[in-house]
């Protein structure tokens, strides 16, 4: 106990260490990828339909912008109105109805299955399903987990309608069971396909045929809206005749946003941007575009005419040259100045009275991994070093991946290793025996070599494990067939301890002993079989253990550099490269424990044949 | 004196070899091949073996490499693989300089023999011990024609070394100074802190010891591609690696040093009363110097192998020797391949030369160099 307790309390604090090891590593790519942009989560804000399709004075959206304009067909409505925060008060009734249907949807066989009929493709862009007058909402949340053939638990967050499989309906009890926040599906979906669970009224379920799923069933007719009553979002913004800049209520927008959309009135603004015709080679001064308006822009930043440009037509003369390869473009309606806060530029001021807004835009919402640097540490893909209660619970699943017939399985891996390192032990051994005994009998032998050896454990022999293949391979000895070049590797490694320890081993004999010997007129052989070999085993065995975490690197280097599959080495560099970091920290241990073993065999070996050596 | 008969032998197959053919190229004999000379070199041979005079086994060694060398220059030439008259002049006069060297280093040095008769005995060998080594390889290489994608001969290392050097020297920068030296200090320093306090500390000892030493056990290079993930591909991560080989050694060694100490030394410092302070300063640090040493040169060796595999295991910036390696054998271009591990030896040869000579200032009193018996 007093032994062990030490031990015990220094790992225990080792393992706990790891934790903020953990978070300290982990931390800064967690907040990498918060700030990373390409990794948010894009949302789509849209100028949402009328909730009540039916007319009454008070008007309400499924989101309502906070300064916003009324609109139905892309067309401003000059109704008048009161914005009170999320409703909207008519000052009379309206002159149309908020309304016009386009079709009815039918029942799919499902209950809450619906059809248009037709694909969703070839649908108006701003579907609106009505059932009976109110508005049902679109949505369904994807599994934070991908479907990769095996998994079977899938999390969607605050999700908790239908779930659904690719287009499939999955049935509570039947095909899923819940599990916490998450679903346990009964069966594995396959590898690559969608997993969505309805956090709104309705989803769309397959776009090809046109069905779409409710979260419950619906009680009153479904409709689908040609167009509808929409408060779209006004851009904030003086228009005075003079400015040009305005500003959306959401930020961080998308620059190479396809579907935005911008007015200014009925006018909708353009959001394409031109390229000159010529190459931008570093010596041109003058392009030529194709419109002659806009906003001249190079490498993302807006030039003001006259003073960094001039223009003649559909020609642009720029005072200074553009630098070459610069991005060089003509935007003929407007230009966002400022993804990060939203700003757009217009060509063109607005006149006095005229108003700037827009019924869709995309902008990144939030980070996809989550709100704080914490969640973000949680949803890496791989954590650097893993909280050591996560590799505990990866060691189960880790060691039934394979079944035990297949080559890849961990403890056919581990004992493929074994035998490698014993390979090279044994014959890193051999040579490491025989040069010392060379190196005792012959001195000036030593003096030659022994630099040599030195000089060989500096080349680094990852490099030749190549060549070497190569080499060997035309004798028809490869990797996959024979243990031979893990041999060799390890060994190459291992000799060296065994080389020094032993000559010190075998010099250590007491020169009495040695006078004894020669007044005996012992031979040369005697006197190495009785007095320096015996002299010499704690030495060797001692070296030996060095020899074997060295023996063990090799074997591991070579099965990295070989494809056959099979080895601990191979396996940690598949897992490193699938991103399993747990699974690469159990190898490590493994390997670790392996290493121990069998310095602890080398150990007993030592007291079976060598007990003298012990103290 | 005695005829050196192994040289002799040696002498007599460089002239039988001569009567060969000497490469598949032709049927012409090797004399045809190599001339006149070719044959007074042998006969000089078999004349200096007969005589075996200490002068004589030391002019054996350079007639020896010089015939080995001359007959590998013609094959060059021819573009074919070596007859048996080639690879019996080869060898025979490899055997020849080896039989030279033999004598030399092996002959009982009478008490007259001169000083420098002493010293050449202990220099001969290892001076001419590479010459062999470079002639076997180029001469293997040449003689069953390799070629240069499969296994370069040392021509075409030379002239990989001397085209891409100057790569090979920034890949050096990178590999050496940024990686395995800030990597070495930083080791060292956690290593000999962590050991003084394991030393002072019995719970520690009992606890921290026995989990380092199984540390040895573990392969760090597995650890590199997780190093890869925590501190990015650039070299930090390679220094990480090279921190950790250095660290273990280094605490071991440490703790050994500071605490395998004669009881008697203690009590006598404590006779002296000695402070604390004064102990470490005085007795357990300059005890633990050798020991430090070893531990040093040892890790010097397995960092540099140990940043070449990091560089292998995480490719990161085409910068560094073990990724120039990985790179270019990857493309088969084994000349720069071995091209830079010569460099990356030569590099920690003299790295591993100046901590011994440092081993020798700061520890010259210690036993391990004092003169044998």
């Amino acid at each position: 106990m007093r032994r062990f307790l030490p031990i015990l309390l220094v790992q225990t604090a080792i393992i706990l260490l790891l934790y903020p090891l953990a978070l300290l590593f982990g931390l800064p790519l967690a907040r990498r990828d918060m700030q990373d942009l390409r990794k948010w989560e894009k949302e789509t804000i849209v100028a949402a339909p009328v909730n009540n399709a039916e007319a009454t004075n008070e008007l309400s959206f499924a989101r309502t912008p906070q300064n916003g304009i009324l609109i139905k067909d892309g067309q401003v409505l000059n109704w008048e109105y009161q914005q009170n925060g999320d409703t909207v008060s008519l000052t009379q009734a309206p002159a149309t109805p908020l309304v016009s249907w386009s079709q009815r949807l039918e029942p799919a066989g499902q209950p809450n299955i619906y059809s248009f009929g037709k694909s969703i493709a070839k649908l108006d862009y701003n579907r609106a399903v009505y059932v009976g007058n109110k508005l049902m909402l679109e949505g369904a949340t994807p599994a934070k987990e991908r479907s990769d053939g095996e998994r079977r638990n899938f999390s969607f967050g605050k999700a908790t309608g239908p779930v659904l499989v690719a287009n499939r309906v999955l049935s509570e009890g039947r095909d899923y069971q819940l599990d916490g926040r998450g679903v346990v599906l009964s069966q594995a979906p396959a590898f690559g396909s969608s997993v969505r669970r309805l956090n709104a009224d309705y989803a769309v379920l397959d776009a090809n045929a046109g069905t779409i799923i409710f979260a419950e069933l619906p009680r009153g007719e479904v409709r689908a809206a040609a167009s509808a009553l929409r408060f779209a979002e006004l851009l904030s913004g003086p228009t005075d005749g003079q400015n040009r800049l305005f500003a959306f209520e959401h930020t961080n927008l998308v620059q190479s946003d396809n579907n935005r959309q911008v007015f200014v009135d009925n006018n909708a603004l353009s959001d394409k941007a031109e390229r000159p015709q010529e190459r931008v080679d570093g010596q041109r001064q003058v392009f030529t575009f194709e419109g002659s308006k806009g906003i001249v822009t190079v490498d993302d930043k807006a030039l003001s005419a006259e003073q960094d440009y001039r223009r003649d037509g559909p020609s642009v003369t720029f005072i200074r040259v553009p630098a070459r390869n610069a991005k060089l473009r003509q935007y003929p309606d407007f230009f966002v100045a400022d993804p990060a806060q939203g700003k757009i530029l217009l060509a063109q001021a607005p006149t006095p009275g005229s108003s700037v807004w827009s019924s869709r835009y995309t902008v990144y919402s939030q980070p996809s991994c989550g709100s704080t640097a914490l969640e973000c540490f949680y949803a890496l893909p791989q954590q650097p070093v893993p909280f050591p209660h996560w590799i505990v619970a990866r060691i189960l699943p880790f060691f039934q991946k394979f079944p035990l017939g297949d080559e890849r399985n961990v403890i056919r891996a581990t004992l493929y290793t074994t035998f490698g390192t014993l390979a090279a032990l044994a014959l890193g051994g051999a040579i490491g025996i025989v040069l010392a005994v060379l190196f005792v009998l012959l001195r000036p032998l030593e003096r030659a070599l022994l630099p040599w050896v030195i000089a060989s454990q500096t080349v680094p022999i990852i490099a030749l494990v190549p060549v070497l293949l190569l080499v060997l391979g035309n004798f028809g000895i490869t990797i996959q067939t024979s243990l031979l070049p893990t041999a060799i590797i390890g060994a190459y490694i291992a000799f060296f301890p065994v080389v020094v320890g032993t000559v010190k081993g075998l010099r250590s004999v007491d020169p009495l002993a040695l006078d004894l010997m020669k007044s005996y007129a012992a031979t040369p052989l005697q006197v190495f079989i009785k007095l320096r070999f015996p002299a010499a085993a704690p030495f060797f065995f001692t070296s030996l253990k060095l020899g074997t975490a060295a023996a063990l690197v090799g074997a591991l280097v070579a099965e990295t550099e070989s494809n056959n599959r099979r080895g601990l080495g191979f396996q940690i560099l598949g897992q490193v490269q699938s991103g399993n970091v747990a699974d690469v920290w159990i190898l490590l241990i493994i390997s670790g424990l392996l290493g121990i073993g069998l310095v602890a065999l080398i150990g007993s070996l030592e007291r079976l044949s060598a007990p003298w050596g012990r103290r | 004196m005695k005829p050196i008969w192994t040289a002799v032998i040696a002498a007599g197959l460089a002239l039988l070899g001569l009567f060969g053919p000497f490469s598949t190229a032709n049927t012409d004999s090797a004399l045809a091949k190599l001339g006149t000379p070719f044959l007074l070199l042998g006969l000089a041979g078999l004349v200096l073996a007969i005589s075996g005079r200490f002068r004589a086994a030391m002019l054996l060694v350079p007639t020896g490499l010089l015939g080995a060398f001359l007959a590998l220059q013609k094959l060059m030439t021819q573009g074919a693989d070596g007859a048996w008259g080639y690879w019996t002049i080869f060898w025979a006069y490899l055997l020849m300089a080896m039989s030279g060297i033999g004598r030399i280093s092996l002959s009982e040095s009478s008490p007259a023999a001169s000083t420098f008769e002493k010293r050449l005995k202990g220099l001969l060998p290892p001076v001419f011990i590479p010459f062999f080594f470079l002639l076997i390889w180029q001469g293997l290489v040449s003689g069953y024609q390799v070629p240069k994608g499969i296994f370069p001969g040392v021509n075409d290392t030379w002239t990989a070394l001397g085209s891409s050097g100057r790569v090979l020297l920034q890949d050096s920068y990178v590999t050496f100074i940024k990686e395995v030296l800030f990597g070495f200090v930083l080791g060292l320093g956690a290593g000999l802190l962590t050991g003084i306090a394991i030393a002072y500390s019995i719970f520690l000892q009992r606890g921290f010891l026995p989990l380092a030493a199984a540390f040895g056990a573990v392969p760090i290079v597995g650890l590199a591609p997780v190093l890869g993930r925590a501190f990015g591909v650039d070299w930090e991560s390679k220094a990480a690696v090279v921190v950790i080989v250095t660290f273990f050694p280094v605490v071991l060694n440490t703790v050994q040093g500071l605490t395998l100490i004669e009881p008697l030394k203690l009590e006598l410092l404590k006779a002296y009363a000695a402070k604390p302070w004064e102990v470490f300063l005085k007795l357990r640090l300059p005890n633990s110097l050798p020991y430090l040493f070893n531990a040093l040169k040892l890790a010097a060796v397995i960092s540099v192998i140990s940043v070449i595999v990091a560089e292998f295991l995480i490719p990161g910036p085409p910068e560094g020797l073990g990724q120039r390696i990985s790179l270019s054998a990857r493309r088969g271009a084994y000349d720069i391949v071995f091209a830079a591990i010569i460099v990356s030896s030569t590099i920690s040869i003299v790295f591993y030369g100046l901590l011994s000579v440092l081993e020798r200032r700061l520890t010259a009193w210690h036993a391990s160099f004092r003169e044998e018996p």
